[in-house]
């Protein structure tokens, strides 16, 4: 392994090493967020100029685009041909592997940046509000990890460093004014070793850092779908409720890396039925609303994907009507993923559950018979 | 099951819409054997045939729940013994998921059962279609069924 | 005789399943069966599967091809039939057959049962009333109307009232007469009888039950704890003891291989319902050494099951009432154990029909009293083109049974004439495209029966106004030809194009209903069965209801046959060509046995020479020759015009499916590439190197078997005593299972060296002489061989010492520990599985099972393969992939070729068949490629290796003859790119949405 400590900026340090990547030829490529020419808002860049990597945002204080599904578009029709860096948030990274393992990347070349990742800010609040501020704002909390305002779903985020990653640039646990390049692959290893990076930092106060926060992270996560989100969601009347404001734009769906469908089922003619279909529903419900299967498209995406869920709040970014889908999500995620101790992007080797099985297991989800004579009339 | 009656005043007329999911194998089987002894249960339980209980895809027990069903239960070859080798190790896991959405939404995913029953199991099935509708009386109707904004 | 004079038909005398097994085998190559059944139902003569089978709950459909069989014209069984008389020659024999039909012609047969309710005669039966006249459904797959003859007033009232005159009550014994090209005797295994079982209480104690009785007390529940009540008094025994009996009761019961995991099976489901009880299991061996028994074995240890190896056992009346006591030696002394419920497992009788099937055909009895056949062959017996299978030839376990059906299939073709049978081509069809969908919904009456529980007027009113239906008619029938014909018209007539048939049990009659819908010009993707009598009519009473039920289930097939789109079977190439992997005997056999039918074999072989291990077999334990057959088997393959050897050769890239695969194949500085239909991988495994342990590797005195058995063979004789260790590598966390052979290979070198005068001990754990082989384990005994048992925990430990090594072992039969000292210590390693295939695996993208050979994992239940896949007919669910001899698991040379000759049976169900159909016609999985990402997961969920993905065009694809329509990939799929033909989304979500009417 190697671990080096870089002094100096973090924000210049992290940007100079990708720009140094880029120059010392050890890639060809980098894809990093990048503000648009407008300046008001942020977008993956596909940078081969060095000098371009000056003005990225390798931390973006939103995210308009799930990195995921960047790579995945950048490598669909095959592997890059060149090696190039993607910079990526700790949840684009996750879903960045759990697309390798559902065939919609093709990882060969490509070189993982990830960081430990403060959050990032609701888009809407980031678009509505004063970009310069808020870019202020954001970059303070490089230093200290707290960003206010965060997205909720962020402030409760418990994988937020880049541990996955093929290099890993860690600001936890690093003193004031420098911060660590971690290589956790042999290809991170070529790369450091391609800058001169070599040796093996003692990272024993970042690793209590991470573990610190990630406990409370863990604690603090629990106790918000336990205490304050699950009692106002939960149930039929409040889950309603809650769905109430979609419209069924599916804009969640379409953001969503994980759901890589080209045609969603919750869109196709499964659910276009004849007219009688409606009136049939219709007569047995008093009414039907329209547009129809609003709780059908989200518990059906939720039996889908939840499981490979990983949390980045795209959906929810993405709702026009504020609808708390990607913190629903969350919430039943990390139900449904505990029954099989399940982490998306975890493991590439590590099958997503619905392809693996054991021949003993989850007895408790089945239903014990204990041959009854109460209820049934019929006797042999 | 008659006290149950008694407490649930206000409920007694509910008769519970069941649908009994069942593979084309082991369930189906179950039930023809239920037939042959004739074996009696509940009207209000329907089956709804699919191939292998790895083949009940999550929308179809949902749309169910949501367009009117009380209770769906599930019934396939034992584990081990499925006609088709390991769908109903899958479909465990499935239905393990199904439930856990339902739990977890406050749904209620103790209205959706799993259990296996052989060709041979005809009594088995039936016992299952009573005991499950009496489980479903108990609870009472299905909130998300007589919505109109779902 | 010329190949033009032999008769095609084969006679299978009995019911076992490798008789059946034989008749389905061939079926599938285009050869008639006719089956003679002494019984009037399907188990009346209980076979070793059924019987003896570990398991409570019933597996029916695994006797479903039977019926599939029978309904294509390919097998005929005949009923309460025997033989009379067999004469002529091999190829052309003539049999004359006694047979009497059934009073109720079981296929033209509606099971309406209004004959049951027309009969006066009431009769008590076991607690039970019935009628004289009355189903025999145990299992509901076959319901089969039987007359009480004792009852029976022959009042006539019966055959009055059956609609489709399927029931006479003349049914005259008929004598038949047919010319058969083989004959094959598969009759049932004898169970031991009540005197036979008398020294365990059995018939005389009330609470000593036979484990198969208790399995069929709980055939319809499952097994629950009511099946275990106590017959004396309905109690719940708290303390429950099973004994194999076989064990104890020698020279009368023989064992087969099922006997002593039955009991551990039988001990852990009683365990595991009531983990209060006390449960003992009583045998003198663990016997099982089929695919994850020992796993079974440690699972009965963790749950606290007490096993008890006595060598001898006794049972008379326990001190409380109705308890049991079993008296038993352990280690010389006597003790003693009370139970309030003891279960056998019973062992199987030499056949009883043995003199009779002697006399009429001419086969002779082994020295046992089974059916003699021949060694290095499948099935023949010692008179030519009479064959015998199943367990008339001794005891067995399930795999041997199902494969020497299979094997014997391969035999008997030598002695056939011209194929005479193949499946009747399915009507024209029309087609439907550009039409306005049509609905038609058919509701039978079954002969106007269901009149009596449903308003049928009624219900087709309600379903005439229901939205898009076109045209509602009530039938008669249509499962008898009359009324198949009939509906057919009544569909055409209607000029619909959608049908639901509203009528009964699919299971029993589905090709009948897709058949009619056929007559009249349809594909049946177009058409929906449902079942008024199963769902509805005789599950229910409240009429009003059952129509509402009713309504419900056809409003639900309505919506589902609206959307349905018709499609043609797919077809798809298939190479009738075949590649064996390792030229081992077993490698060398099944060639042999497929290149003898004129099909094209490519046999690669890494060594420069052919025979692989077997090459240095002399004989085995029973005194087979087996470097004769070896050398003669080497002498044909390399002789053979269809035969392609390749020796020095390797497999150096290879990929591809059922019916089309591509192995590239270097020999030298060549490379050439074969491609072939099906592989048959026989690489073989290795014995198991102890290095290290026992001094092996280190001191020159410690050998293996194998090493000892070349030095016997070099005519060296050990100066001084020798002692065996048994279990070296074998049955322990890091290979949990039995290597079946060593304990063969220790008798059988231990009594070559007490010939010589060497004096022998076996240091044992389990000794697994299964099987005829106990005879030698007595042989060895009486010539003064000792044998030690110790415990897994507990390993000898071998000491070099002086000049002879010094062994300890702990003897736990008597508690106590020895010393011993020998010039040999003789290691008995077990097999593993080679570890340099791993690539060819993976090319095949084979799973193997957790131990590393080649088959599937069945740790679930403790079956030694999967029975149902066995069972089925369909030789393509593991991708035309048959793995033989030990890369299949470890056996003997023999037991190998047995699955040499299965695998060849297997590829000659599907050679020469140049297109072949998926195996349910129409009804397959299909990709939309429209919406498909090849993302894989439907790939990786297929049971049955049917699809993949096209990595040109980016989707995925269906190899439709590996596709059993499942589901498996409809449910993997999240987008709708993968589906089954007939249950897309559109039409399963408007199904459910109508089934909640």
């Amino acid at each position: 392994m190697v671990a080096v400590k870089i002094e100096g900026n973090r924000w210049e340090g992290f940007k100079g090493f990708l720009r140094d990547l880029l120059g010392e030829g050890a890639v060809g490529a980098v894809v990093v967020p990048y503000p648009v020419p407008a300046g008001d808002s942020f977008a993956h860049l596909l940078v081969k100029e060095p000098s371009r990597v000056d003005h990225a945002w390798p931390v973006a204080p939103v995210m308009t685009v799930q990195g995921g599904r960047v790579v995945s578009r950048l490598t669909r029709k095959g592997p890059v041909e060149v090696p190039t860096v993607v910079v990526l948030r700790p949840c684009e990274l996750a879903a960045m592997r759990e697309l390798i393992k559902l065939n919609q990347v093709k990882p060969q070349g490509l070189l993982t940046v990830s960081f430990d990742c403060p959050g990032a800010y609701p888009l809407r609040s980031y678009l509505e509000g004063n970009g310069e501020e808020i870019k202020a704002a954001f970059l303070n909390a490089l230093k200290d990890f707290r960003l206010a305002g965060a997205r909720p779903l962020c402030q409760v985020c418990i994988r937020f460093t880049g541990a996955w990653a093929d290099i890993e640039v860690g600001f936890l646990g690093a003193p004031q004014g420098s911060f660590y390049l971690i290589a956790h692959t042999p290809q991170g290893e070529k790369a450091l070793e391609a800058l001169g990076y070599t040796g093996q930092e003692d990272l024993a106060e970042r690793e209590k850092a991470v573990e610190e926060l990630t406990a409370s992270r863990v604690s603090e996560r629990e106790a918000y779908f336990r205490e304050e989100f699950g009692p106002q969601v939960a149930g039929p009347e409040a889950l309603l409720a809650t769905f109430h404001n979609c419209i069924n734009c599916h804009n969640c769906m379409r953001v969503c890396p994980i759901c890589f469908c080209r045609e969603c089922f919750f869109e196709s003619n499964a659910l276009k039925v004849a007219p009688h279909n409606y009136l049939m529903r219709a007569r047995r419900k008093g009414g039907l609303r329209f547009m129809p299967d609003t709780l059908l498209f989200h518990t059906g995406r939720m039996n889908h994907m939840s499981l490979s869920c990983v949390s980045c709040g795209a959906c929810e970014d993405a709702c026009p009507n504020a609808v708390p889908v990607s913190r629903l999500f969350a919430m039943v995620g990390d139900r449904t993923r505990a029954i099989f101790q399940y982490e998306p992007g975890r493991d590439l080797e590590e099958p997503i559950p619905f392809l693996d099985y054991r021949e003993e297991e989850l007895q408790e989800w089945e239903e014990p018979y204990i041959q009854s004579t109460t209820h049934c009339p019929s006797s042999l | 099951m008659e006290k149950n009656k008694e407490k649930k005043g206000s409920e007694e007329n509910f008769t519970p819409r069941i649908v009994y999911a069942l593979c084309a194998w082991c369930g189906t089987g179950g039930s023809e054997t239920a037939g042959a002894y004739w074996l009696k249960y509940p009207e209000n339980v329907r089956p709804f045939r699919v191939m292998c209980t790895g083949a009940l895809d999550a929308s179809y027990v949902l749309r169910a729940f949501i367009e009117g069903a009380d209770g769906v239960v599930v019934s396939g070859c034992h584990p081990g013994d499925c006609h088709y080798n390991l769908g109903n190790f899958r479909a465990r896991r499935r239905l393990a998921v199904m439930k856990e959405v339902l739990n977890a939404l406050g749904l209620d995913g103790d209205r959706l059962w799993l259990r296996w029953v052989a060709h041979g199991e005809g009594k088995k099935l039936v016992d299952t279609a009573w005991e499950f509708d009496a489980h479903i009386r108990e609870k009472g109707p299905n909130a998300l069924s007589r919505r109109w904004d779902t | 005789m010329s190949e033009n004079d032999r008769a095609s038909t084969v006679l299978i005398y009995g019911t076992n399943l490798a008789g059946y097994r034989v008749a389905y085998a061939l079926a599938k190559m285009g050869y008639k069966a006719v089956m003679l059944n002494r019984g009037a139902y399907v188990d009346q003569y209980g076979n070793q599967v059924l019987a003896q089978l570990p398991l409570d709950f019933c597996w029916a459909c695994g006797h479903m091809p039977q019926r599939l069989f029978i309904g294509l014209g390919a097998m005929q069984v005949l009923y309460n039939a025997d033989l009379l008389e067999v004469s002529g020659e091999p190829g052309r024999f003539k049999v004359k057959i006694r047979k009497r039909d059934h009073y109720v012609n079981n296929f033209a047969c509606t099971e309406c049962e209004a004959c049951i309710r027309a009969c006066p005669v009431e009769v008590e039966d076991n607690g039970n009333k019935r009628k004289a006249i009355y189903v025999h459904p145990e299992i509901a797959w076959e319901n089969i109307f039987l007359i009480d003859e004792d009852h029976c007033t022959r009042c006539g009232e019966c055959e009055k009232v059956c609609p489709t005159g399927c029931l006479k009550l003349e049914r005259p014994e008929e004598t038949i007469e047919m010319e058969v090209g083989a004959v094959v005797l598969a009759p049932e295994f004898d169970e031991p009888t009540r005197e036979d079982l008398a020294k365990f209480g059995y018939g005389t104690l009330e609470n000593v039950v036979k484990s198969a009785d208790l399995a069929r007390r709980s055939l319809l529940t499952n097994f629950v704890k009511n099946s275990l009540e106590r017959p004396s008094d309905g109690k719940l025994p708290q303390r429950v003891a099973v004994v194999v009996t076989p064990q104890y009761n020698q020279g009368v019961e023989y064992e087969s291989y099922n006997a002593t995991i039955s009991a551990i099976y039988r001990a852990v489901r009683t365990k595991e319902l009531m983990p209060e009880a006390q449960v003992t299991v009583f045998f003198r061996e663990f016997r099982g050494f089929g695919k994850g028994h020992y796993r079974w074995y440690e699972k009965a240890l963790e749950l606290g099951v007490e096993i008890i190896r006595a060598q001898d056992l006794q049972v008379e009346e326990g001190k409380k009432k109705g308890d049991v006591k079993i008296k038993y030696t352990l280690g010389g002394q006597d003790r003693e154990l009370e139970a309030e419920l003891l279960i056998l497992i019973a062992g199987q009788k030499p056949p009883t029909l043995m003199g009779k099937l002697s006399r009429l055909t001419g086969v002779e009895a082994d020295e046992h009293g089974f059916c003699k056949v021949l060694p290095f062959a499948c099935g023949k017996t010692t008179k030519e083109g009479i064959f015998a299978v199943g367990e008339f030839t001794g005891p067995k376990g399930n795999p041997e049974t199902v494969w020497e059906g299979y094997g014997t299939a391969t035999e008997i073709l030598e002695y056939l004439g011209d194929k005479n049978f193949a499946p009747v081509p399915p009507p024209q069809l029309r087609s439907v495209e550009g039409e306005p969908v049509k609905v038609g919904v058919f509701i039978c009456s079954c002969f106007g029966e269901f009149n009596q529980y449903l308003d049928l007027e009624g219900l087709a009113e309600k379903v005439r106004g229901l939205p898009g239906v076109d045209h509602v008619e009530i039938i008669k029938g249509c499962c008898t030809p009359p009324t198949m014909q009939e509906t057919a018209q009544a569909i055409k007539a209607s000029e619909v194009n959608r049908v639901v048939l509203a009528v009964c049990t699919p299971l029993q009659k589905l090709l009948k209903y897709r058949r009619t819908v056929m007559m009249a010009g349809l594909n049946p993707l177009l058409s929906e069965f449902l079942r008024l009598r199963e769902d509805i009519i005789r599950v229910h009473e409240d009429r009003e209801a059952m129509k509402e039920k009713a309504l419900a289930l056809i409003a639900s097939g309505v919506e589902k046959v609206k959307k349905a789109q018709a499609a043609p079977p797919p077809t798809e190439a298939f190479t009738s060509t075949v590649l064996v992997v390792g030229g081992g005997a077993a490698g060398m056999e099944a060639a042999l046995a497929i290149a003898n039918r004129g099909f094209p074999v490519t046999l690669v072989e890494r060594e420069k020479e052919l025979g692989g291990l077997a090459r240095d077999l002399q004989v085995d334990l029973e005194g087979h020759d087996l470097s004769a057959y070896v050398a003669w088997l080497t002498e044909r393959v390399l002789n053979h015009p269809h035969i392609t050897v390749l020796t020095d050769a390797q497999i150096t890239d290879m990929w591809g499916k059922a019916g089309r695969f591509e192995a590239h194949i270097r020999q030298g500085d060549e490379t050439q590439v074969v491609r072939v239909g099906i592989v048959i991988p026989a690489v073989g495994a290795e014995s198991f190197r102890p290095n290290g342990a026992f001094l092996y590797g280190k001191d020159e005195r410690v050998v293996t078997q194998r090493e000892l058995e070349l030095s016997l063979q070099k005519g060296e004789t050990p100066r001084g005593p020798v002692i065996m260790i048994q279990c070296v590598g074998s049955r322990n966390k890091a290979r949990p299972y039995c290597s079946r052979v060593c304990c063969s290979q220790a008798l059988k070198n231990a009594l070559a060296l007490a010939d010589r005068g060497v004096e022998v001990a076996i240091l044992y754990r389990d000794l697994n002489t299964y099987g005829f082989k106990e005879d030698y384990y007595r042989m060895a005994v009486e010539k003064g061989i000792r044998f030690i048992r110790f415990s897994l925990g507990d390993y000898p430990w071998v000491e070099a010492g002086g000049s002879l090594l010094k062994v300890t072992v702990h003897d736990v039969d008597r508690n106590r520990e020895e010393t011993l000292e020998a010039a040999r210590v003789v290691l008995s390693v077990g097999i593993v599985p080679r570890e340099d295939y791993q690539e060819l695996v993976q090319a095949l993208g084979y799973k193997l099972d957790s131990q590393g050979f080649f088959d599937t994992e069945t740790s679930m239940c403790p079956y030694e393969e999967a029975i149902k896949r066995l069972m089925k007919p369909w030789e393509l669910s593991s991708n035309g992939i048959f793995p033989v001899g030990l890369a299949h698991s470890p056996r003997s040379l023999v037991e190998a070729l047995l699955t040499a000759r299965d695998a060849a049976g297997r590829s000659l169900t599907l050679l020469g068949k140049p297109q072949l159909p998926p195996p349910n016609a129409m009804y397959v999985s299909a990709v939309r490629e429209s919406k498909c990402v090849a993302c894989g997961l439907c790939v990786e969920v297929c049971p049955y290796y049917a699809r993949e993905i096209d990595e040109v065009k980016g989707v995925a694809r269906v190899r439709p003859y590996l596709c059993d329509s499942c589901g498996a990939c409809l449910v993997a799929c999240p987008s709708e790119a993968a589906y089954l033909r007939d249950a897309r989304g559109e039409q399963m979500i408007p199904s459910v949405d109508a089934l909640l009417l």
